[in-house]
């Protein structure tokens, strides 16, 4: 059997199969890693041994530039590629350093964390800030920020619920107590001065504004939330049996079934002391908003006299937020969780029973980095689930371009980012088509299309519209700083140098899907037909290449990947 | 520039074209706007609009008559109304209710005691809409618009509220609240764009769209079937249809307001009296339904307004032609959610809480109207109720959100077995 599950960087570091070398050192808060199989690589009977790679190809490069960020390959990427497929590795860990990286991040795992809404229950004008979809917006990507730098600066994984810092930007240092410096600007590094345990995004504004609780829910939502995203265990996931002897009305009686009824203890006697944790996070806006923008540590014993269930996780007692945050660390559930997301989100479909072993492969990649992030994003981008290449590409699984990407996409290709009122219509509801175009709302909306319908397809033509009529325009006014039409100068027909047209079509070709095809080839034909007649019903020779450029940008070769 | 004829729509101008999307065999049912084949007036033949009203209404403020439960804090000053079988709970603050019941008590029935496993607003909203916490079953609406998707351009529309498509993504379509669908057709998303861009003329939209075509076409057939790649294609083509055909329903329709439930109600009532869609889904949520503190006050205000926007839906519905009947109302069934209940009992800020068990109201056509199936207990848990006859019986099955929906699929004709493996409908709903 070949090495299917293999990874090249499994391969570089360790040999596929293999465990991390023995002079690995864990951070305290790190599981160890499981026993590793033993292989022999000296046994040509083993055949685990015959380490075959998957091949990477154009495709592949297109698939990790989008997810690395959020553009398309170069042309002379693809061409370094295609001269040496080897070098796929070097690119990708290249990608990982660049400046776009940490927003395809903070893109993909905001449809795990759910925090950008265009609504919180606190306004901005509550701390006299006038812009409020900025606002919601900083608010929403503080949680994700975090998440960001872990991958941009290959920080362990364990620091997204111990760091001690968050991230905030000129517009949440005006709302939130950090100790944002008066001349700074940007998004960057910080800590909360309110006394907040570091606790990584569980001791975040930004996290808990979009998961509120109650005096009835006393924080159990929270904690569902904190499962969910951290240990990939949703407790909402599972119907609940409302035993009809018990009195939910009666405090009593709801408490000692909590705690003793069959039907209620599989989750509550791990659900509750779980949420205890998170008192600090208690607001009372009997006065003002504004009381949720403080940690309260005098309200951390807040379940004393409402649950009457102390702190603990799974069994094991704790106090405080942070020591929450080492518990989950150690979890042996939180990398595998990662690890889970992580092979969801890059390879696009969720983990089945069949991934079981290529799953736990990637959390060992993840452990024996000690829980640095990047050499499981690497692990996840080399394996062959993820390289599309070889004759029977259609097999594996494709998908398609999300709102995020259209947007960012567009901006590298045509110099074109479609906003309104300086806000991206991609990726707002107020201002624009988010959901519509496949998007999270984190509301009604809470996980993206992944499959192409009919709002998704009009977006697609509209902005492929607006893109094309801007880049068209542009580049014949800029030659010399031309994006798409490198060839022609817009005098070109049928009549007048044809042979440039098919070139620039050869060129587009190559540089939207990463093809190559032949100047006398039928993808050229079928352009140069739509170009003239384009010319024919317009008389305008813009016009033709606008319409050209758009058909490209709404081709299913531009739309899956 | 050759001057362009206002007449034609890109889908004609497609059409009339050597290899239109009915090249694809895509086209011939999918016309909103072409005559369909007309349904017998049976289950399959009905419409849907489901209101949905996140937060958690309390049913004891209209659906559930629990006066005589001394574990029910209900209303000061509330009383027992009855039209025929069909009782509610009445207010002085809430003519709109008694007015509805008045009119279409005949039509509505009410289930009481219905069971949704959980008491958190997104989990009880899944399980309200879907029968299920599974991330991938279809709400009732996406399957009742599904099952018929060849014969709608639209088959479910999402004007309001939340949508869960599962596997019918490509036949569920939300307008937006700000007028994005409209400006998504008539090309007018374009205008709002800081910097200025042109819209390409309707003939050169039309070549562009037949040159698409073409090269799903071509993808379509150099890619086997059964896989990820050929789905994705499938989706793709049929959408691109879609999309056309509604682009050219753009102006026609009146896709405007939809801020309020007066207008998602009207837009809903023109799509479905066009037959452009089968389902229709708004949202209603007042002054929010979410009461832990002043729960009396705004649950009346909501069920006041509420009922007023139900009578308005109505007497739309009325107003416009159906399809085989005189009127739309008479081929619309209307069902009206809430994702989960309040406590039986107020809390210390004069709130109710979450609580599992809720009532749905069902209106229209092809149902038992002027009745109450269901009932509560003494600790405010439904009751099991006997499928035949609706009575309840201690050995009778629970009248879950997912017996509701299978019996909403029963009743349109639409086998439950296949999308609610092993739940019966509740045969006396079905009218």
């Amino acid at each position: 059997m070949a090495l299917t599950r293999c990874t090249w960087v499994a391969l570089l570091v360790w040999g596929c199969g293999s465990s991390p070398s023995s002079g690995v050192i864990h951070t305290a808060t790190a599981p160890s890693p499981p026993p590793a199989p033993s292989v022999d690589h000296n046994d040509p009977d083993t055949d685990e041994q015959v380490a075959v790679a998957p091949i990477p190809t154009a495709a592949t490069l297109r698939r990790a530039s989008l997810d690395l960020r959020g553009v398309l390959p170069t042309v002379d990427e693809l061409d370094q590629l295609e001269s040496d497929p080897n070098l796929y590795p070097e690119m990708v860990a290249a990608w990982m350093d660049d400046p776009r990286f940490g927003a395809r991040v903070r893109d993909q795992f905001a449809e795990v964390f759910l925090t950008r809404q265009d609504y919180y229950y606190v306004f901005a004008s509550e701390y006299g800030l006038d812009n409020e979809v900025a606002f919601v917006a900083s608010v929403g990507d503080e949680p994700l920020r975090i998440i960001s730098t872990i991958f941009e600066d290959d920080l362990p994984w364990t620091e997204a619920v111990t760091g001690d810092w968050t991230m905030a930007d000129n517009i949440l240092a005006q709302a939130f107590p950090v100790d944002y410096p008066d001349d700074g600007s940007g998004w960057m590094a910080v800590q909360y001065t309110d006394g907040r345990p570091p606790a990584g995004v569980l001791a975040t504004n930004g996290m808990w504004w979009r998961y509120p609780t109650n005096s009835s829910n006393l924080n159990r939502g929270r904690a569902n939330a904190i499962s969910r995203i951290f240990l990939c265990e949703d407790y909402l996931s599972k119907s609940i049996e409302f035993d009809r002897n018990v009195n939910l009305l009666d405090e009593d009686s709801l408490n000692s079934a909590l705690q003793t009824n069959p039907g209620c203890v599989a989750c509550h006697n791990t659900l509750d002391p779980l949420a205890s944790y998170l008192f600090g996070f208690d607001y009372r806006l009997y006065d003002s908003m504004l009381d949720t923008t403080y940690y309260h540590p005098e309200r951390e014993q807040g379940w004393e006299d409402t649950t009457g269930i102390a702190p603990g996780y799974y069994g094991e007692p704790g106090y405080t937020l942070d020591q929450l945050g080492h518990q989950i660390a150690a979890d042996p559930r939180f990398p595998r969780c990662l690890a889970e997301q992580m092979f969801g989100l890059y390879v696009g479909r969720s983990a089945t029973v069949d991934d079981f072993d290529h799953v736990t492969d990637l959390r060992n990649v993840l452990i024996g980095s000690e829980m640095r992030v990047r050499p499981l994003l690497t692990a996840v981008l080399t394996s062959d689930e993820y390289v599309l290449g070889g004759p029977s590409d259609d097999a594996l699984h494709k998908r398609m371009l999300s709102a995020d990407l259209l947007s960012s996409l567009m901006v590298d290709l045509t110099g074109f980012r479609f906003m309104n009122d300086g806000y991206d219509v991609l990726k707002s509801d107020a201002y624009g088509v988010r959901t519509a175009a496949g998007g999270v709302d984190g509301v009604f909306a809470l996980q993206p299309a992944t499959e192409p319908n009919t709002t998704i397809l009009l977006v697609h033509e509209r902005v492929a519209q607006a893109a094309a009529d801007s880049a068209v325009d542009f580049d014949l006014d800029n030659p010399s700083s031309a994006r798409l039409l490198t060839v022609v100068d817009g005098t070109e027909s049928p009549d007048v140098h044809p042979e440039l047209m098919a070139e620039q079509l050869q060129a587009l070709h190559r540089r939207i899907f990463g093809k190559s095809v032949d100047v006398e080839g039928p993808e050229v034909e079928a352009g140069l037909a739509l170009w003239t007649d384009l010319y024919d019903l317009s008389g305008d020779r813009r016009v033709a290449w606008k319409g050209v450029v758009s058909a490209l940008l709404r081709d299913p070769d531009f739309l899956f990947y | 520039m050759p001057a362009i004829l206002p007449s034609l729509t890109r889908r004609q101008l497609l059409a009339a074209a050597p290899l239109g999307l009915r090249g694809l065999g895509l086209g011939a049912g999918m016309l909103g706007l072409s005559p369909r084949t007309a349904h017998a007036l049976d289950g399959s033949g009905q419409k849907y609009v489901f209101v949905v009203n996140y937060g958690g209404w309390d049913p004891t403020r209209v659906f559930a008559a629990e006066f005589a439960n001394p574990f029910v804090d209900m209303e000061r000053n509330a009383g027992l109304a009855s039209i025929g079988d069909l009782s509610f709970v009445d207010h002085d603050n809430r003519p709109a209710v008694r007015a509805f019941f008045e009119t279409w008590g005949s039509r509505s029935l009410i289930f009481n005691g219905v069971l949704v496993q959980s008491i958190a607003h997104e989990n009880c909203l899944r399980i309200m809409m879907t029968g299920s916490t599974a991330a991938d079953r279809s709400d009732w609406g996406a399957i009742l618009g599904g099952v018929q998707a060849p014969s709608f351009a639209l088959p479910q529309v999402v004007i309001g509220g939340p949508s869960f498509p599962g596997e019918f993504g490509t036949f569920v379509t939300r307008t937006g609240t700000g007028g994005q669908l409209q400006s998504l057709l008539d090309g007018t998303l374009l205008d709002w764009s800081d910097v200025p861009v042109d819209t390409p003329d309707l003939r050169v939209q039309s070549r562009i769209d037949r040159y698409v075509a073409a090269r799903i076409e071509a993808e379509l057939g150099r890619t086997a079937s059964g896989g990820n790649t050929s789905a994705m294609l499938d989706a793709m083509a049929r959408g691109h249809s879609r999309a056309m055909d509604l682009e050219e329903l753009a102006q026609i329709v009146d896709w405007g307001d939809v801020a309020s439930f007066s207008g998602q109600a009207g837009l809903a009532a023109e799509l479905l009296s066009r037959g452009i869609s089968r389902v229709a889904t708004l949202g209603f949520s007042g002054q929010g339904w979410d009461t832990h503190a002043d729960n009396d006050t705004i649950q009346s205000a909501n069920f006041q307004a509420l009922f007023s926007g139900l009578t308005g839906l109505m007497d739309t519905l009325k107003s416009l032609p159906g399809e085989t009947t005189e009127s739309l109302v008479d081929e619309t069934v209307v069902v009206v959610v809430s994702e989960m209940g309040r406590t039986p009992q107020l809390n210390s800020t004069d709130g109710k809480d979450h609580w599992p068990y809720t009532s749905t109201l069902v209106v229209g056509p092809g149902i038992a109207g002027g009745r109450v199936i269901g009932g509560y207990d003494s600790y405010y848990y439904g009751l099991p109720i006997d499928p035949q006859s609706g009575d309840t019986s201690e050995s009778g099955v629970l009248l879950t959100s997912e017996v509701v929906g299978a019996t909403l699929l029963a009743a349109a004709d639409v086998d439950p077995e296949e999308f609610t493996p092993g739940v019966a409908a509740i045969e006396a709903a079905i009218g």
